[in-house]
């Protein structure tokens, strides 16, 4: 088995219809389809049993958050690679598994692709770099619902339960300083939900993220990232920030002087 | 205790003397002081079995390299922390231990300030910044005979045999990667000797280092690092000479000067 696609659920219907509609309609066939839900209340429950036939494990039981039902779903997988597809997001087109997995990369450990960003008004593409870089992932992060892992590496580790945002985002950290490779899918492989729990900003995010970087990043690190914020900062950013704004007043004055000068000839 | 010195040898009877006289007259005696060497003939063994008074712990037999060696000397260690002070380095004053020891060490890894002293009595100042990172290991490397290390850290995982020259370099990263605390001993520790082993870039060292490289540091860490020396070498000069550090500072200054001076014009020409 190629893949398992792990999807976990929580009172979430219509979210999960369009989940489940990309990836019954995949031309890809060699995955396993493994669905989580948290004992939801919406009906979800009983739209699952509907697709039943078509998964190779389902459950509905409460859960203890995102990241419990998600090592739940893990326990559970025999696939090669790991994607976790929650409800809400959707994959791009038909045919992305297939274009993923007819030029899979032999040498990485995880496989990040881009995303698109959707929200009811709005849907832009946004790209990750070819190559990452320890300071890019802690700055931004790559789209865990674009990302497809290899499952030898939840061998022994597991997604830390005890944050409720920030555990894929720990864990990436984790096995990056493991030495593990990630390489680059260039092109779109989901739609990602830019109104769920991790998308926004909230004060909590903020806190998990700080507690995460004290505890994974080591020491020694934050001064590389110091100096190279330091580096950007200083010496490309504010030269050209100060540059430009110099040019724009300057342009203003110009301007303004124009004007007062027509004005006195209209006198 | 506090302190364990390691003195390897090989070879060296005129280093090992110099060695000895500087450790001997150190007016801290905190520390314990063990030497292995790898069974020379031209008379270390006599000299260290003259002074066996000081040594805790001394061994003259055959080993498979300086890291077999000093892996053999860590096994034998107990003080609290290591000092690896080969044949040939020595402290650089008597009161060198007591000053070290009266600072702060608040790393797991205290790097200190050396003397390179080359072999017609030149020498050199080795004085590492007091942050390091990894763009800094990528480039240069502390000197491995000022730096004091946790023994429980080279307790738990000994010097990698498999790199007979850059052994230490690769403890950094490992250590470095790990999440321990490097911190700088801001005190000049001990007087290396260039002559020695792994003191020139030759191709041999080159290759290992890459070996290095590739086994213990992870591999989007290093392109991190990469980019931080390219941006260095771009921008670099800007940050070191001191004159140029403020610049941007007195551009911004300069700037709001001529808007002063302007906007003093406009006011004279409205009125």
């Amino acid at each position: 088995m190629k893949l398992s696609i792990i999807t976990i659920n929580y009172n979430n219907l219509d979210g999960l219809r369009k989940t489940v509609d990309s990836i019954v309609s995949q031309s890809f066939s060699d995955f396993e389809w493994i669905v989580i839900d948290g004992a939801s209340t919406d009906g979800s429950r009983e739209f699952i049993e509907q697709y039943a036939d078509r998964m190779a494990y389902h459950v509905s039981e409460p859960d203890k958050g995102i990241y419990n039902a998600m090592n739940k779903g893990i326990s559970k997988a025999h696939g090669e690679w790991l994607l976790f597809l929650n409800s809400g997001d959707w994959l791009y087109s038909k045919d992305t598994l297939q274009e993923v997995f007819s030029h899979e990369i032999p040498s990485a450990d995880v496989m990040y692709g881009d995303k698109m960003q959707w929200t009811p008004s709005s849907c832009h593409l946004h790209a990750f770099p070819d190559q990452l870089s320890l300071e890019f992932l802690v700055r931004y992060s790559i789209c865990h619902q674009a990302t497809f892992f290899r499952r030898e590496l939840f061998a022994n580790e597991q997604y830390n339960e005890q944050y409720r945002i920030a555990s894929d985002w720990a864990f990436d950290i984790r096995i990056l300083l493991q030495g593990k490779r990630f390489e680059h899918l260039p092109y779109p492989i989901v739609y990602y939900d830019n109104t769920g729990i991790s998308a926004q900003g909230s004060e909590r995010m903020k806190k998990e993220r700080s507690d995460v970087l004290e505890r994974y990043i080591p020491h020694n690190l934050k001064y590389d990232f110091d100096k190279l914020n330091r580096l950007h900062h200083l010496y490309n950013g504010r030269i050209c920030s100060m540059l430009t704004r110099f040019c724009l007043r300057f342009l203003e004055r110009l301007s303004n002087t124009r004007d007062r000068i027509n004005a006195k000839k209209s006198k | 205790m506090k302190l364990s010195i390691i003195t390897i040898n090989y070879n060296n009877i005129n280093g090992l003397a110099k060695t000895i006289d500087s450790v001997i007259c150190q007016t801290n005696r905190d520390f314990e002081w063990l030497v292995i060497d790898g069974d020379s003939s031209d008379g270390s063994r006599e000299l260290i079995e003259a002074h066996a008074e000081h040594f805790a712990y001394w061994v003259s037999e055959k080993d498979s390299g300086v890291y077999n060696a000093m892996n053999k000397g860590i096994a034998h260690a107990k003080g609290d922390w290591m000092l690896f002070l080969n044949s040939g380095d020595c402290l650089c004053a008597p009161y060198t231990l007591e000053k070290a020891f009266s600072h702060k060490w608040t790393g797991d890894v205290m790097y200190g300030n050396a003397y390179y002293v080359n072999p017609d009595g030149s020498y050199r100042i080795k004085r590492d910044p007091d942050t390091v990172g990894i763009s800094f290991l990528m480039n240069q490397t502390f000197c491995h005979q000022a730096t004091f290390i946790k023994s429980s850290l080279l307790k738990a995982n000994n010097y990698d045999e498999q790199f007979p020259i850059a052994a230490d370099w690769a403890k950094w990263f490992q250590l470095m990667t790990e999440g321990k605390r490097f911190a700088h001993l801001d005190e000049f520790i001990c007087n290396f000797d260039t002559s020695g082993m792994g003191s020139t870039m030759t191709d041999a060292l080159r290759q290992e280092r890459e070996r290095v490289m590739q086994l213990y540091l992870p591999y989007h860490v290093r392109i991190d690092a990469e980019h931080i020396t390219q941006m260095e070498e771009k921008w670099g000069f800007l940050a070191k000479r001191r004159s140029l550090r403020k610049w941007p500072e007195r551009f911004r200054q300069a700037m709001l000067r001529i808007e002063r001076i302007l906007a003093k014009h406009e006011q004279r020409r409205k009125k």
